[in-house]
């Protein structure tokens, strides 16, 4: 039971640190932020963890323990993170509805949702995001990969090649 | 820190063997089960890996090693926690990437360019918002979503857009605005990249 209840507050703790953290400055490198963030609250929760059991005198926790709250507070952040990116850049999809319900019973034409969601909003700033990642760079008047965003791309392509899938986005 | 030995890890190992079984049956199902709902097709092979870790945690669990009953529904429901996170971001972080993130579709058509890399007007020529714009229309309709009347588009079904309205709220937590330009706006990230790119890409 302390296992399972020390991985879910830790990632409970990880969830505040980051608000409070984004609240006070958001970073630049924001998914590495994250990365630092993750692994500090872990040391920090099961450092604590053995500490409260020791000056309560319960025995502590065994290493099957350990490995489980690793496990899960690992796999509780990474649904985590998946989620907070559909936070940090609007999704076009719940731009659509939004703006869809936003017209309420006048609807909108194709034209209206077009006039809005255009390249500068849905495309520029993506690209953006992956010249700050180091995923890809401005090479004069080019735009070129850089090697960590050809393995990422090379990995989907052969995902997506495996499930016979087509080009997604 | 006792008690850490091979047996030992198979239990906590069960997520993660469900999870390749979940990964396993999904790509089985996309290649051999073409007329299957894409979204029908990722919610069997959840299930299956699911199956897989439920069975996968009994055969490795000795009940008389786990001490008391709560010690052992304490397991149960860590290693299917664990399962139904893993599950989460692997359809969400990793298969819905490649189905949906612009990101990655970016960096796809950069690497097909290769070395010499692409401007950004033949960028977006290959990936542009008119084409991101017409994919997410007919998602939304054929998930009935919205619906299309005398070339007019209403919403049809609240769910989604439910969604929609949370991570609004969330954006309010995280990042202050409702939207991710408002966001940038009020910090003048957004206002000094774009002016960068524009002078350095074009």
């Amino acid at each position: 039971v302390s296992a399972l209840l020390t991985a879910v507050a830790a990632f409970l703790a990880f969830a505040i640190v980051h608000v409070v953290v984004w609240r006070l400055r958001r970073p630049r490198a924001e998914y590495a932020t994250l990365g630092v963030l993750w692994l500090a609250v872990l040391v920090a929760a099961l450092v604590a963890v053995h500490r409260v059991l020791l000056q309560a005198n319960l025995p502590s926790l065994a290493g099957v323990d350990y490995v489980n709250v690793v496990m899960l507070y690992t796999a509780l952040a990474l649904p985590y993170v998946t989620t907070y990116s559909a936070v940090q850049a609007d999704s076009p999809a719940m731009s659509v509805l939004l703006q869809i319900d936003g017209a309420g019973r006048a609807g909108v034409t194709r034209d209206e949702l077009r006039q809005e969601l255009n390249d500068g909003r849905l495309v520029i700033p993506r690209l953006e995001d992956l010249f700050r990642a180091g995923l890809a760079r401005r090479q004069g008047e080019r735009c070129v990969i850089g090697p960590r965003g050809a393995l990422m791309a090379g990995v989907h392509t052969w995902f997506r090649a495996l499930l016979r899938m087509e080009k997604g986005g | 820190m006792s008690g850490l030995s091979f047996s030992s890890l198979l239990g906590p190992g069960a997520p993660v063997l469900g999870l390749l079984v979940c990964i396993a049956a999904h790509i089985l199902l996309s290649r051999h089960a073409r007329g299957l709902r894409r979204d029908l097709a990722v919610a069997v092979a959840a299930g299956v890996g699911f199956a897989a870790t439920v069975t996968a945690a009994c055969s490795a669990t000795d009940v008389s090693d786990l001490g008391s009953v709560l010690d052992g529904w304490s397991s149960g429901i860590m290693w299917a926690l664990t399962y139904l996170a893993l599950t989460y971001a692997y359809i969400f972080g990793f298969f819905n990437l490649g189905e949906s993130a612009r990101r990655i579709r970016l960096l796809i058509e950069l690497r097909a360019a290769g070395a010499q890399g692409l401007t950004l007007e033949r960028l977006l020529a290959a990936y542009n918002a008119e084409m991101i714009l017409d994919a997410r229309l007919r998602r939304l309709l054929a998930a009935g979503q919205i619906v299309e009347r005398g070339g007019r588009y209403y919403i049809q079904s609240r769910s989604m857009l439910r969604g929609a309205r949370a991570l609004v709220l969330l954006k309010r937590l995280y990042l202050g605005a409702p939207t991710e330009f408002e966001a940038a706006a009020r910090s003048g990230r957004r206002r000094a990249d774009s002016d960068r790119i524009a002078r350095n890409t074009r």
